[in-house]
């Protein structure tokens, strides 16, 4: 069997050629970065496919998407979890791996090819986080990659076309979504891999580059072979950054996903950690300097980097011969270094952003709790607009309570709602109408206080609780205990009920139903509300429908809850 | 001289074999290990929908209408709306699917999937010749539902049915393809 298949494919010839590689002057740690680049590469490969298994690109589509994976498969949050991980490893090794060759000088000739792909490389990896990172459409890819896209349009020249290509025309939407799935799917996995393809034959053309201490004889001599002792260095290597990532991606309980994608929010972009120091670079060019910081000098920057085999002159491959090469890559790496950190300082020490940050990661959570009842096919902000309470909410929150009183907050010249028509606050309003709680503070003086006896009360309150359940009829003893007591104390003096009264207060036919709140907010100047002595607006302009419906929504919540 | 050279290097040669295999196993060991603590959460999360109900609402009791509406023998199609959760998606009320409703002279009802037992098409009826036909690959089915000629290998699916204040309601479910028993999905 083993010699039919080797007849006819060569399969173990291929892998000796391919294991048996000497490595002169014997297998060393300081040789297992770009394996472990490999493997983190291959890991992410595989988790890429299962993610895509389940992800859709489309801005209604996206969010939903991540957190059905995150929430709703089987380990979704794991494996996305290592996806997400993994990018920050591939940097982490892609920078020691570029160390090691600094140090070792092993970019000098005739390796300068094997420098120049694995930069082009590094610049691919960074492709893929940028592009990964917008994929979920929440908050956080949507609002940093819009400042790595407006960069873009900074270039010289062909900028705005450069933007228009890479977004998918003049503004953020689905083909923004398509296109960066494709680039992180096809285009840019395409280019490492074919990028990788190259570094390796050229590695192998040239062999590692040893120690630079060692003489030539005393290298050969310590040759080893690649398999198995340089492969069994690369594989415990591979299982400590598995198991890393693995430790990261448990204590953070997988990779965050933000609230949907949201045009109107102000939300804090920041981008992945690797990118902070660009992010910080920008800080300091201002207006029309910004694209120095943006764009001249990051090219110049990658220009020395790609053009470093040219520059380096020195005679020896000992770093301390090299020392300018050494001095100027520690300069650099400590500047990128001190960029990130400035950045997360300034972060961490204001206290507004904090506070955002907070309350972003509230409604996140909100998102997620929301998304449970399934998200409408307009996406992922919808949860928020369609779940009739946290709508109901938000609007109440930023267009009542300026004048309105709830909870301890808002203004103070109109009626508190906190607990609006609910027993105990129509209890209060008979006692006192006219207290600073209730109608105090408005024009309307005109109910005077009565003095019921406690049945009477009750019985009244009763009464026109049961007015707001629109679809029950209402008991007919409570109808008439109801009717009674309206007719002795003169309400229908100014209120009607059942066609009779007077017309200069409100309407108590399914007083604090739905269609009465709903009708009293979108015209209270109407005669059926508070007619010539209303001072609230009419909201029948301001806000849609929907929205005077969720705020409705809101305030029997509250009631219904009170009871 | 010779000769005890000649054999200390043969044992550091056989010591140094032994190390080999010793990391190989070692290296397939521990590769094998990554693989499968991997490979465990990444199945899991492709084999989930498979285990999941990631598509429902299309069932339960469906309201197709009054009763009074229908006359004997007159096939009348009517379509099954419902909303739909779709994995991460909830639909709100679109077309699920379509159900014939036959009334027999006892004004009895029966209510066919209008899907093809066959391959899933969707079956028309035919006014002309009185039948149902199914238009992809020709299965023709009496009022009954009844096979008449065609690949169908079964019937068209009758549905159960429910008569609640003068009207019908069909519980609506889609039934496994090509196959001679009806077997709901």
């Amino acid at each position: 069997m083993k010699k039919w298949l080797e007849d006819r494919t060569g399969i173990k010839d291929l892998f000796n050629k391919l294991m048996d590689e000497p490595v002169e002057g014997g297998a060393k740690w300081s040789y297992v970065f770009g394996s472990a680049l490999v493997f983190v590469f291959i890991m992410q490969i595989v988790s890429g496919v299962i993610l895509a298994t389940c992800y859709s690109a489309s801005t209604t589509d996206a969010w939903g998407s991540v957190y059905y994976i995150q929430h709703k498969t089987f380990s979704g949050w794991f494996v996305r979890g290592m996806h997400n991980v993994g990018s920050s490893a591939m940097i982490v090794l892609a920078v020691l791996h570029m160390a090691q060759t600094l140090i070792f000088g092993a970019y000098r000739k005739p390796r300068e090819l094997n420098w120049i792909s694995g930069v082009f490389m590094l610049f691919i990896i960074l492709g893929f986080g940028l592009t990964g990172y917008l994929l979920p459409w929440d908050q956080k890819g949507y609002w940093a990659t819009q400042v790595a896209t407006s960069i873009m349009g900074l270039v010289p020249g062909i900028g705005e076309f450069l933007q228009g290509v890479i977004q998918g025309g003049n503004d953020y939407g689905n083909l923004t979504l398509t296109r960066f799935y494709s680039f992180h799917v096809f285009f840019l996995p395409a280019g490492l891999m074919m990028f990788m393809a190259i570094h390796i034959y050229l590695f192998r053309r040239h062999g590692v580059t040893p120690h630079w201490k060692p003489g030539e004889l005393e290298l050969k001599k310590k040759t080893q072979p690649f398999w198995p002792d340089q492969l069994f260095k690369d594989v415990i290597v591979a299982v400590i950054v598995f198991v890393s990532m693995v430790a990261v991606v448990w204590y953070r309980g997988g990779a965050e996903l933000q609230s949907p994608a949201d045009p109107s929010s102000n939300y804090i972009a920041r981008p992945e950690w690797y990118f902070l120091f660009l992010f910080q670079l920008l800080k300091y060019f201002e207006g029309e300097l910004e694209v120095v910081g943006a764009i001249i000098i990051p090219s110049i920057v990658a220009f020395l980097i790609i053009a470093l085999p040219f520059i380096d002159r020195a005679r020896d491959r000992s770093p301390l011969r090299r020392l300018p090469v050494m001095g100027f890559s520690g300069v650099f790496l400590a500047g990128l270094i001190s960029l990130t950190i400035m950045s997360s300082i300034s972060d961490s020490g204001n206290e507004r952003i904090i506070k955002q940050k907070e309350e972003s990661e509230k409604m996140a959570h909100v998102a997620v709790e929301l998304a449970e009842h399934g998200i409408p096919p307009q996406g992922g902000t919808s949860v928020f607009s369609n779940d009739p309470l946290y709508s109901g909410e938000q609007l109440f929150r930023q267009h009542c309570i300026v004048c309105h009183s709830f909870e301890g907050v808002g203004g103070n010249s109109a009626p508190d709602l906190t607990a609006y028509n609910s027993k105990p606050w129509l209890i209060g309003f008979m006692q006192d109408p006219n207290a600073p709680k209730y109608y105090g503070s408005t024009k309307i003086s005109i109910m005077p206080e009565y003095d019921l006896e406690k049945e009477d009360l009750s019985n009244l309150v009763e009464f026109l609780l049961a007015q707001a359940d629109q679809d029950k009829e209402i008991d007919p003893d409570l109808k008439e205990t109801g009717e009674m007591i309206l007719e002795e104390n003169g309400c229908y003096n100014c209120h009607a009920y059942g066609g009779n009264g007077g017309d200069t207060a409100p309407v108590l036919d399914n007083f604090a139903s739905d269609k009465w709140l709903r009708g009293l907010i979108e015209d209270p100047g109407q005669k059926e509300y508070f007619g010539l002595v209303n001072d609230m607006p009419a909201y029948k302009d301001k806000l849609s429908k929907q929205e005077i419906d969720n705020i409705v929504y809101f305030l029997q919540s509250l009631r219904k809850k009170s009871h | 001289m010779k000769t005890q050279s000649s054999i200390e290097e043969s044992d550091h040669r056989s010591d140094e074999n032994g190390r080999r295999n010793f990391l190989k196993i070692c290296s397939v060991v521990l590769t094998s290990l990554i693989g499968i603590a991997y490979a465990i959460p990444l199945i899991r999360a492709f084999i989930s929908p498979a285990m999941q109900d990631t598509v429902t609402g299309a069932s339960g009791l469906f309201d197709i209408g009054n009763i009074n509406d229908c006359e004997v023998n007159v096939p009348r199609k009517v379509s099954i709306k419902g909303a739909k959760m779709d994995a991460w998606n909830k639909f709100p009320p679109t077309a699920l699917g379509a159900v014939w409703m036959v009334m027999d002279k006892d004004k009895k009802f029966t209510v066919f999937s209008s899907i093809c037992p066959h391959l899933g098409c969707g079956v028309d009826w035919d006014e002309a010749s009185g039948r149902f036909v199914c238009p992809c690959h020709e299965s023709y089915f009496n009022i009954k539902g009844s096979v008449l000629s065609g690949p169908s290998p079964r019937k068209l699916d009758t549905l159960e049915t429910e008569i609640k204040q003068g009207k019908l309601f069909v519980k609506y479910q889609k039934m496994k393809l090509g196959i001679s028993e009806k077997i709901p999905v």
